[in-house]
């Protein structure tokens, strides 16, 4: 018995090959970004994280619409953009069918959790060669935005960058129909029998565990507080107008939920 | 397959015969079962390792023999185990991956309806491929620092016109008033393909502009207004451009804004846009009119003279004549519009016409007329070391007014690389006022007649020698004069000239016409660790003359011209200088500006009479300022400056000169430069859109050198020498401090500054009389940032001042506080109607308690029609009707009441429409 189960933990450890993909991860949701992410993964586990970034605006919260700096008063301009001491990255766990990350709305640095969402991938016959890598074209849909993905089954893995999952190999290059978001891998590194615990070892949820359910509605509200706060110190000239609440402009537009909810309507 | 198909079709025939509806359905339903049967085929099993335990999340795949295409795909589950389905029939191989395994394919053959089960083992086999790099394809070609949106990907079918379309743009904010920011920055320009006709008068064009017209919006992040600056200077600017459908251009439109109301007289407030914008030429014509207290340039005193900070080719801004007299219209702290007696005109042209593809020509016109009425009456208590006295002025004026402006900008692309820019513009301006003075219970008459002519015209030459280098010379000249002419028909100044005692009136002419030169060579450099280096080389040449006669005039309107009264002025001023600026990035957190001017400068000065004085001088002006950013909350900021400035023309001349009905100055008749040093410290803490905020900010100033004033006051008249004073002091501090309440979506801001100046001067047969100046202010104020229905901002202020004046035998002490109070209530029931209620209170601490508190009411409502073609207004300013306001204020040598008369409560209507 005791042979049984060290064979066991031999086997997984020295079958856990770790794969290591930098991405750049381009977002225009209402402002250009391009940041350096990195993809770490074994057969059973995935890490996506925002790679230590090289300009201080990549640190500052750039997913969010509003980050851009107030009217300048003096010299001091103001950055309404909240700064956390916090690394921003995404956990797939397929043993779990877990999937979390960390994320912030103002001050507040939370854990987000969820299930791995399936996506349904079209395979379409359409190939191109990505560096030496033969690819393959896969569409899908995913919470409100309909993506092209060119994945390569010479690295084969379930997972992907960010939360897209599910394709028999590695997805080399991601774009949105509106190319306002878009994935590219930059570099492909191969460590035979590495310890992934270990390579991620940096990776330390801090925030506060909440579910993507109750997530989406703080997210959604993000803007208005920080609309709300700057509004609210302004000085006499500025008159307040009334302000529409914009559609969402994040990576996500919908949730599976929200259908639901529509389709009951 | 087919069997079973039939099978089911039987059912469905013997269900019909007995409920027909339920059947037909039923019927439809099991075709559907049938076809999807008829269509799949499975495939399932397990995957498993060497050892023979599963592996889970392998990669099983269907592929196609010939060519690899993968026709359906799955993974094992935790288990091993996997299922696919498919319609395909035929051979194909079934393919087998996993990190850390080799890749196995099994040939199947596919019949139709029949389940295949595969199980396999798959071998382990470590990846050992050379880490690879690959090489990134973006899809879309992002230019660096600009965002492009497609108009009609945002829109949602109800914008009208160009902010409407704005608002729905992600990071984009739209106020009410029309400002369009980009993330919390104001755009700097609104372009029209390209064409800037508007500065930050912007408004004009986003909110009359129908969205249809809109193909493309780009922003432009780290813009720089000359763009061969692009990437090498610093730059935190925003601009927007709006690219035209081709459809829309060549076309016409604007909008016309009429307003009319009052009780006792009529009031009216009009103005008309009118636009095009051609491939070739855009034009933008504007009028208004209003007889309620607006100031009709505001509206394009952006377009006039943009403000613009640290441009590179501004040699010799702000250059220009000075005038000597003037009639006392000091406003007190109220917005201009409740003292503006005015009926105010304005028109004016603004072109852009694109030459050839290199060429374009920018052309602004207008022309502003205007009569203006101001009214005051003061009571000014003078305490001096030996006697005090009271006068009292009784103040109405007349002004007619005239404004020509003309100005032409030419831009010349001569090659990629290299630009020529030439601006020029004329002023010519026309004052005429008269006012009626009762001085001490007696009337006088003045009459000032005070015109302005300019010529500016300006050479600007950019080069960019590679994408970190470039080169500007710029050239300007300027031609400024200011002739003033006034006569007073009362002659107020016996003590003075003892043996003129046939005088009737007095009178002053004087002008001073400046000509300016000024050339200037400027090198900038981004080195590759982002440090900037700036380096100027530059001469300017300033020459001044200076003429004014005062004169005595009797029955027969002879003039007599008093010694000592007179001034022929010449004063040259040669500065040949070079700037060095570099800007240190140490960390990304912290840079380090360092700056030194070094100036070489030859000041001539002749006075009539007088021997020339030359004066060569040289000097270093250093600056050194800091900013590091200590982490994410805590910001500090300092500067140190040493700074020598040269005495101005209306510092050197050498006689007595009337400045005003009571009261002439003298100049200091030399050469001099006033030296001084100043620090500054910033700190914040936190950031803006934090819950709390704070900014304080200490600032300490040193003028070793300072003009201060030896004064002969009497009741009727002054008279001021200019002295030169050493180690004069100031220092102040500012504070704010914000927290948010997100229960009541409320901030609190808590404001508080302090100052104080310390001087010497001299008045009468006075010693040295040591002035310190203190005041202090303290407010809190708090404002709701609801984002719908009722908003409210109130806040009160508390401001003391005190003045104390120590000399040997002699010290006096006037100190004051006043409040001001205000309520601000807005409500916006939809997007078609808002409403907004402004209130405000003003106490002051040392006029008699009967009136001493005066309140201020304005009323604004705004329906805006559902296709916004047609919108109304209603306002109402000073609801409570204040007819006069009164003031106190105070100085080292005396205490003063001003009462000043209001423009009464005026109700207007107004109608906006767009054609």
């Amino acid at each position: 018995m005791r042979h049984f189960f060290f064979l066991i933990l031999f086997s997984l450890a020295s079958y856990s090959q770790v794969t290591k993909v930098e991405y750049t991860f381009y977002k225009n949701l209402g402002y250009p970004v391009t940041q350096n992410w990195t993809l770490v993964f074994n057969n059973y586990e995935s890490y996506f994280y925002k790679t230590n970034s090289d300009t201080k605006e990549n640190n500052a919260n750039q997913d969010k619409v509003l980050n851009n700096k107030h009217s300048k008063d003096n010299s001091f301009s103001h950055n309404i953009n909240f700064k956390l001491d916090a690394l921003s990255f995404y956990h797939l766990d397929f043993n779990k069918d877990s999937l979390y990350f960390q994320a912030n709305v103002l001050e507040d640095l939370y854990i987000v959790n969820e299930q791995i969402p399936k996506l349904k991938w079209n395979i379409v016959d359409e190939f191109k060669i990505i560096d030496n890598y033969k690819c393959q074209k896969a569409t899908t849909s995913f919470r409100g935005r309909s993506y092209k993905a060119w994945f390569t089954t010479e690295i084969p893995t379930q997972t992907g960058p960010w939360k897209v999952n599910g394709l028999p190999g590695l997805i080399l290059n991601l774009v949105d129909e509106n190319s306002q978001v878009v994935l590219s891998a930059l570099k492909v590194n191969f460590y035979p029998a590495l310890d992934l615990k270990k390579e991620v070892e940096f990776i330390v949820p801090k925030g506060k565990p909440i579910s993507l359910k109750d997530f989406v509605p703080l997210s959604d509200n993000e803007i208005d507080e920080i609309i709300k706060r700057s509004r609210s110190k302004s000085n006499r000239n500025y008159t307040s107008s009334f302000i529409k609440s914009k559609t969402r402009h994040s990576l996500e537009i919908s949730y599976e939920w929200e259908q639901e909810e529509e389709e009951e309507d | 397959m087919n069997g079973s198909k039939k099978r089911k079709k039987k059912i469905s025939l013997t269900k019909l015969k007995k409920t027909p509806l339920f059947s037909i359905q039923f019927t439809f339903l099991s075709l559907l079962i049938g076809m999807f049967t008829f269509a799949q085929t499975q495939i399932q099993g397990v995957v498993k390792d060497s050892i023979g335990e599963p592996i889970s999340y392998a990669n099983v795949m269907l592929q196609s023999v010939e060519n690899n295409h993968i026709l359906s795909f799955t993974a094992t589950k935790q288990d091993g185990k996997y299922s696919l389905q498919t319609k395909k029939v035929g051979d194909y191989k079934l393919v087998f991956t996993s990190l850390g395994f080799a890749k196995k394919e099994i040939p199947i053959t596919l019949v139709d309806g029949e389940e295949l089960e595969i199980n396999t083992t798959l071998v382990e086999e470590e990846m050992m491929l050379d880490n690879v790099v690959i090489e990134a394809d973006l899809p879309i070609k992002v230019k660096k620092d600009t965002v492009i949106y497609n108009a009609d990907s945002f829109r949602r079918g109800d914008e009208i016109v160009v902010e409407d379309l704005l608002k729905n743009l992600p990071g984009v904010q739209v106020d009410t008033d029309g400002t369009i920011k980009v993330g919390d920055r104001e755009i700097e320009r609104l372009m029209v393909d390209g064409d800037d006709l508007f500065e930050k008068g912007y408004k004009v064009l986003s909110k009359n502009m129908t969205s249809d017209a809109i193909d493309k919006i780009e922003i432009y992040d780290k813009y720089s207004l000359n763009k061969l600056l692009k990437g090498i200077e610093e730059s935190d600017r925003v601009a927007m451009n709006i690219q035209l459908k081709e459809a829309y251009k060549q076309q016409w439109f604007g909008n016309a804004d009429l307003g009319v109301g009052g009780f006792d007289q009529f009031y009216h407030k009009n103005r008309v846009n009118l636009m095009s914008f051609g491939k070739k030429s855009k034009y933008y014509f504007l009028g208004n009119t209003n007889n309620i207290g607006v100031d009709a340039i505001g509206d394009i005193s952006q377009m006039i003279r943009p403000m613009r900070y640290d441009q590179p080719g501004s040699v010799g801004d702000g250059e220009k004549a000075k005038s000597l007299l003037g009639l006392y219209t000091d406003v007190p702290q109220l917005k201009r519009e409740r003292t503006n007696f005015n009926d105010a005109r304005l028109v004016s042209l603004n072109a852009i016409h694109k030459i050839n593809d290199k060429m374009k020509l920018r052309t602004l016109g207008f022309f502003n007329w205007d009569e203006n009425q101001f009214f005051r009456n003061t009571n000014t208590q003078f305490v001096l070391d030996n006697e005090s006295f009271t006068n009292t002025e009784d103040f109405s004026m007349n002004k007619s007014k005239f404004l020509g402006f003309g100005k032409i900008d030419y831009t010349y692309d001569i090659a990629k690389n290299k630009m020529l820019e030439y601006t020029g513009s004329f002023n010519s301006g026309d004052n005429a006022s008269n006012s009626n003075l009762v001085f001490n219970g007696n009337s006088t008459l003045e009459n000032l007649q005070d015109d302005n002519q300019q010529i500016d015209q300006k050479l600007l030459y950019t080069q960019k020698i590679n994408d970190k280098e470039v080169f500007l010379l710029s050239t300007r000249y300027i031609n400024d004069e200011s002739p003033q002419a006034y006569v007073n028909n009362q002659f107020l100044f016996t003590d003075v000239f003892e043996n003129a005692n046939d005088t009737e009136s007095v009178g002053q002419i004087s002008e001073n016409k400046m000509h300016f030169y000024g050339a200037e060579a400027e090198y900038k450099n981004r080195r590759e660790n982002k440090d900037l280096l700036e380096a100027v080389v530059g001469a300017t040449y300033r020459k001044d003359e200076l003429f004014t006669s005062f004169q005595l005039i009797d029955e027969e309107q002879n003039s007599l011209l008093p010694e000592g009264f007179q001034n022929e002025t010449e004063y040259a001023v040669l500065d040949v200088y070079s700037k060095a600026k570099y800007l240190l990035k140490l960390k990304e957190n912290f840079n380090l500006t360092g700056k030194v001017e070094a100036h070489q400068l030859v000041n001539r000065l002749q006075n009539i009479h007088q021997e020339v004085q030359q004066q060569d001088l040289f000097y270093l002006q250093p600056q050194l300022n800091m900013r590091w950013e200590i982490n994410n909350k805590n910001t500090l900021m300092s500067n140190y400056s040493y700074s020598t400035n040269n005495a101005s023309i209306i510092d050197v001349y050498q006689n007595n000169v009337l400045t005003n009905f009571r009261g002439f100055n003298r100049g200091f008749a030399q050469p001099t430069q006033l030296n001084a040093s100043s620090y500054m410290l910033m700190y914040r803490l936190g950031n803006f859109g934090d819950k709390f905020f704070a900014n304080a900010s200490i600032n300490y100033i040193q003028n070793h050198d300072f003009f201060s004033n030896r004064s002969f006051i009497q009741q009727e008249f002054q008279i001021n020498e200019k002295i030169l004073i050493q180690d004069q002091e100031l220092f102040y501090v500012n504070t704010t401090m914000d927290r948010y309440f997100k229960a009541i979506s409320s901030n609190l801001k808590f404001k508080f500054n302090f100052s104080q100046s310390e001087f010497v001067n001299f008045v009468n047969e006075s010693s040295e009389r040591n002035i310190n100046n203190q005041s202090y202010s303290y407010g809190l104020e708090l404002r709701s940032g609801f984002l719908g229905g009722f908003n409210y901002h109130l806040g009160t202020e508390f401001r003391t001042s005190k003045v104390q004046t120590t000399q040997a035998n002699f010290s006096n002490t006037f100190s004051n506080t006043d409040n001001f109070s205000f309520l601000d209530l807005s409500y916006v029931f939809s997007e078609q109607l808002n409403v907004s209620l402004n209130t405000e209170r003003y106490y002051f601490g040392n006029l008699e308690s009967d009136n001493n508190t005066y309140y201020f009411s304005d009323f604004t409502a705004m329906y805006i029609t559902k296709n916004k073609k047609l919108n109304f207004g209603l306002s109402a300013r000073n609801l409570f009707n204040t007819r006069t306001f009164r003031n106190f204020s105070i100085s080292d040598i005396s205490t003063s009441t001003t009462s000043y008369r209001l423009l009464p409560r005026i109700f207007l209507l107004n109608v906006n429409f767009k054609f």
